[in-house]
């Protein structure tokens, strides 16, 4: 179906930073205490296995997006109506994260300046993003990649060697036992980010070799898991668990300590631009999921006014998705994992995934 | 004013084919007709003295063919032969282009060809009677001296550039390049300048399905008049809302040999000394041909340099005027201290020092290549005295804004190519405006539509942000570096 291609190592790009996106700025599960580095190490487990679990379905079906293949399997009047919800989904996240990196920006240094300000702007790039299409885009997230990894080989050097890690800050390790754990890794730990990694099965269709998907995938998720693991570990060895349970952005905390020889410090800028770029490109994902989702479910192309459109309508919701900041977390924690997360991303896959067997034992049953 | 206005005379006119006639007489008075009685069109009439009829006309246009040619190898022999010989009309028509002693002699019937001939600069010899036309290539056009390059300048290297000659350009390349498959084609654009365009590459080392598309792409041009090569860049290029040059143009033949080794495609227009080069990538625009005539070492560093000079040129005003205005606590206290102490006297914003500096040194920069030579130094001085001392020492803006403003000025002139310092320009007002409104936020976004945009422009159908964007690594090596001669040979042997 999509002329546009993507080759391997730009899907592998997309997938690492989309992992990094909301991770690295909040770091999830962090009410795990010392233990967040668990929870993260098996979430990625869990991940590589909803993964297989996404392409099993893509590779029934390849050169459709899941809104395709969701009528496919269920008809075209409640596939049709679970791939308008999925759109909305997508369209949903789009803007919670994108309100994550508003407030993200307010907190820092934005004080004086007002959600809708910062937001008309990152939306304007969006849409201009968007606009352009997946092709350009893939090509800017690899290059989106280089930088982060650099930057964030940088700072964790600095962080090790200006001596600010203790790492008995990770002590004891389990002290509150696995229960914590579990309570972190389920629901939030596997849905966020892992679980998102739905959004690539929109994106799929456009990869230039198909047979690739898997691997490449399960090495991003793999090397995205490791690396937010390890980032953990930093964190908390830099921070300590209560000041990571306390901080609203425990990434911004623990870079702003940085101070060698009088010259390196104030780094909380630079991790910042690196907080836009993730931004950018994980409400990007969410965007383009939701642009390719409408254009197949409304067989129609991605005119230029529907982009307008759909950019508007994120950016109106990022706005009032939440009073402050504080409901807008609880909202995230609390009840969007069950309710959204939990049949979104795990519920639906697996009832399709079912359908699809099913469907293929009783074919040849009515053949035969 | 000369682009696009279609000339309409020239439409409704009839159609100017058709054969010549047998007369000669009438032939002339046609052409007399239909070039307006151009007061340059030159017909010699030559009679025989044996025989009334016998006669000869000797037509072309003074100034564009060479009259020494003319008169010692065409009207000489033909004078000559008239004496001497008293003959019929077929054997003349066969023995003619054995009389005309010039390189190259051709017989025409269309009066088209004839035209054009004549337009061109060839010298046209008819006989009367016949309904042929011999053409004598007599070209000549006027043009200047092969001279140092002007805008492209090296230290080392070869001091000379192209001129406004189609046929000395080829002669430069080919001069560099003696090889049997270096294909030359020419083709004319301009439906009433009839410009001659050559389309240059070598064969078996170029890529064929971009030379057709480059062909293809020339022959589809409809346009009246072609004068720089700029036209035929705005034209073929596949971008037209892109400030970023999606064409490489030169000025150097050392420029065009690399690029023609490395298997691009030279396009080179008559009446202009620049030569476009396709397809171009991004990171192309920063190297220099003297690149490769120096150390290695020195080479890499001036390359690394370069890209360096180059976002500091769009940068450096910007975020010196965000961190400024909107990150003051982002600047080490001491240094916000004297900035401070600075900014105390100027009564303006930062954002209309920065306007103001950089629109001044626009105006300078503008002044300085429209302005007659002599009074160039009057200029420099007047503008580097107001600009600098007093325009601080007044207090209309802070000694920080006028170093911001000259580093961003001058790391621009530090780009081997002039298309790319004018991108930096233009990014650097977008840059300024932005950060003045959010700051280092706005910044940054507004670098990731750069990038957006660039990545999805294509020069001739290839990525032109390559190997940024599509990511390739390995060749990237190549754009920060120049390797020891020795490896680069190796690598392309492999090829």
């Amino acid at each position: 179906m999509p002329k546009i291609k993507i080759d391997g190592f730009q899907l592998f790009c997309m997938m690492v930073i989309f992992m990094f996106g909301s991770n690295l700025l909040l770091d999830i599960g962090k009410s795990a205490k010392q233990d967040v580095w668990i929870v993260n190490l098996l979430s990625t487990l869990i991940g590589c296995l909803l993964y297989f679990m996404y392409t099993s379905l893509f590779k029934k079906y390849p050169d459709l997006p899941m809104t395709g293949y969701l009528r496919k399997i269920w008809g075209k009047y409640i596939g049709g109506a679970f791939s308008f919800c999925y759109i909305i989904y997508f369209i949903y996240l789009a803007s919670r994260v994108l309100r994550d990196f508003e407030e993200l920006l307010i907190s820092s240094t934005y004080r004086r300046t007002s959600l809708i300000t910062l937001g008309i702007c990152m939306i304007l790039v969006l849409i201009y993003g968007v606009h352009l299409g997946v092709e350009a885009f893939a090509r800017v997230a690899c290059l989106c990649f280089a930088i982060i990894i650099i930057s964030l080989l940088i700072l964790n050097i600095m962080f090790v060697l200006g001596g600010y890690t203790r790492l008995e800050n990770l002590q004891p390790v389990l002290g509150n036992g696995w229960g914590l754990v579990w309570k972190e890794l389920i629901p939030t730990g596997i849905t966020v980010p892992f679980g998102e990694l739905i959004t690539f099965t929109m994106i799929l269709p456009y990869l230039n070799k198909k047979s690739s998907a898997v691997k490449v995938g399960l090495f991003a998720i793999i090397i995205g898991g490791v690396s937010l693991t390890l980032n953990s570990i930093l964190l908390l060895s830099v921070l300590g668990p209560e000041a990571v349970l306390r901080s609203n952005f425990p990434a911004l905390t623990a870079v702003s300590y940085i101070n060698i020889a009088d010259f390196f410090e104030r780094l909380d800028t630079f991790i910042l631009v690196l907080m836009i770029i993730l931004g950018f490109i994980k409400i990007s994902i969410f965007f383009f999921c939701a642009i390719i989702g409408a254009a197949d479910l409304f067989q129609m192309k991605p005119s230029p006014m529907f982009i307008y459109l759909v950019g508007g309508v994120i950016f109106i919701s990022s706005i009032m998705i939440a009073p402050s900041y504080q409901a807008h977390i609880n909202e995230g924690l609390k009840v969007v994992p069950y309710l959204l997360h939990l049949p979104f991303l795990i519920g639906i896959p697996i009832l399709l995934l079912l359908t699809v067997y099913i469907k293929q034992k009783l074919k040849p049953a009515a053949v035969s | 004013m000369r682009i696009g206005r279609s000339l309409k005379r020239a439409k409704e006119k009839p159609t100017t084919d058709g054969t010549l006639l047998c007369e000669v007489s009438e032939n002339v008075k046609r052409l007399m007709k239909e070039l307006g009685h151009s007061s340059d069109l030159s017909v010699r009439m030559i009679e025989s003295p044996h025989q009334k009829s016998v006669k000869a006309a000797v037509i072309h246009l003074d100034g564009l063919a060479d009259g020494n040619i003319i008169n010692e190898n065409i009207v000489n022999p033909l004078i000559q032969w008239f004496k001497e010989n008293n003959q019929t009309l077929t054997e003349m028509e066969e023995r003619a282009s054995h009389i005309l002693t010039v390189s190259q002699v051709t017989v025409k019937e269309s009066w088209q060809e004839f035209l054009s001939a004549v337009l061109t600069g060839d010298t046209v010899v008819l006989l009367n009677g016949s309904t042929k036309a011999f053409i004598a290539s007599t070209k000549s056009q006027p043009s200047r001296a092969i001279t140092e390059p002007t805008s492209q300048t090296v230290i080392r290297g070869p001091k000379d550039s192209f001129t406004e000659n189609l046929r000395t350009n080829t002669s430069l390349i080919r001069a560099r390049i003696q090889n049997p498959d270096v294909r030359l084609e020419s083709l004319k654009v301009g439906s009433v300048t009839q410009t001659d365009i050559g389309i240059m590459y070598i064969q078996g080392i170029a890529d064929e399905s971009i030379v057709e598309e480059v062909k293809e792409r020339v022959k589809g041009i409809d346009i009246d008049g072609v004068l720089e090569s700029n036209y035929i860049e705005e034209l073929i290029r596949d971008d037209s809302a892109t400030i970023f040059p999606l064409l490489l143009n030169t000025e150097r033949p050392d420029a065009v040999v690399g690029n023609l080794l490395e298997g691009r495609v030279a396009i080179i227009i008559q009446g202009t000394p620049f030569v476009l080069i396709v397809p171009a990538i991004f990171s192309q625009f920063f190297q220099s041909p003297e690149d490769y005539y120096q150390n290695q070492y020195i080479s890499s560093f001036l390359r690394m340099l370069r890209f360096g000079a180059f976002f500091l040129s769009m940068y450096a005003s910007a975020v010196y005027l965000a961190l400024v205005t909107h990150h003051q606590g982002l600047i080490p206290t001491t240094l916000l201290v004297s900035l401070m102490g600075q900014r105390e006297n100027v009564p303006f914003p930062a954002v209309v020092e920065i306007l103001v500096m950089e629109m001044a040194f626009e105006i300078l920069r503008e002044a300085g290549i429209r302005m007659p030579r002599a009074i160039g130094p009057a200029v420099s001085i007047v503008g580097a005295l107001i600009l600098g001392q007093a325009a601080v020492e007044a207090g209309f803006v802070g000694a920080a804004v006028v170093i911001i403003v000259a580093i961003s000025a001058i790391s621009s002139f530090t780009l081997p190519n002039t298309s790319l310092v004018n991108v930096t320009r233009g990014i650097r007002f977008m840059l300024i405006f932005i950060s003045a409104f959010i700051g280092l936020y706005g910044i940054l976004l507004f670098t990731l539509c750069i990038w957006l945009h660039m990545s999805s422009l294509r020069s001739i159908g290839v990525p032109y942000f390559t190997p940024f964007a599509p990511f390739r690594l390995k060749e990237q090596r190549g754009v920060f570096f120049r390797f020891p001669l020795p490896s680069l040979l190796k690598k392309s042997s492999r090829k």
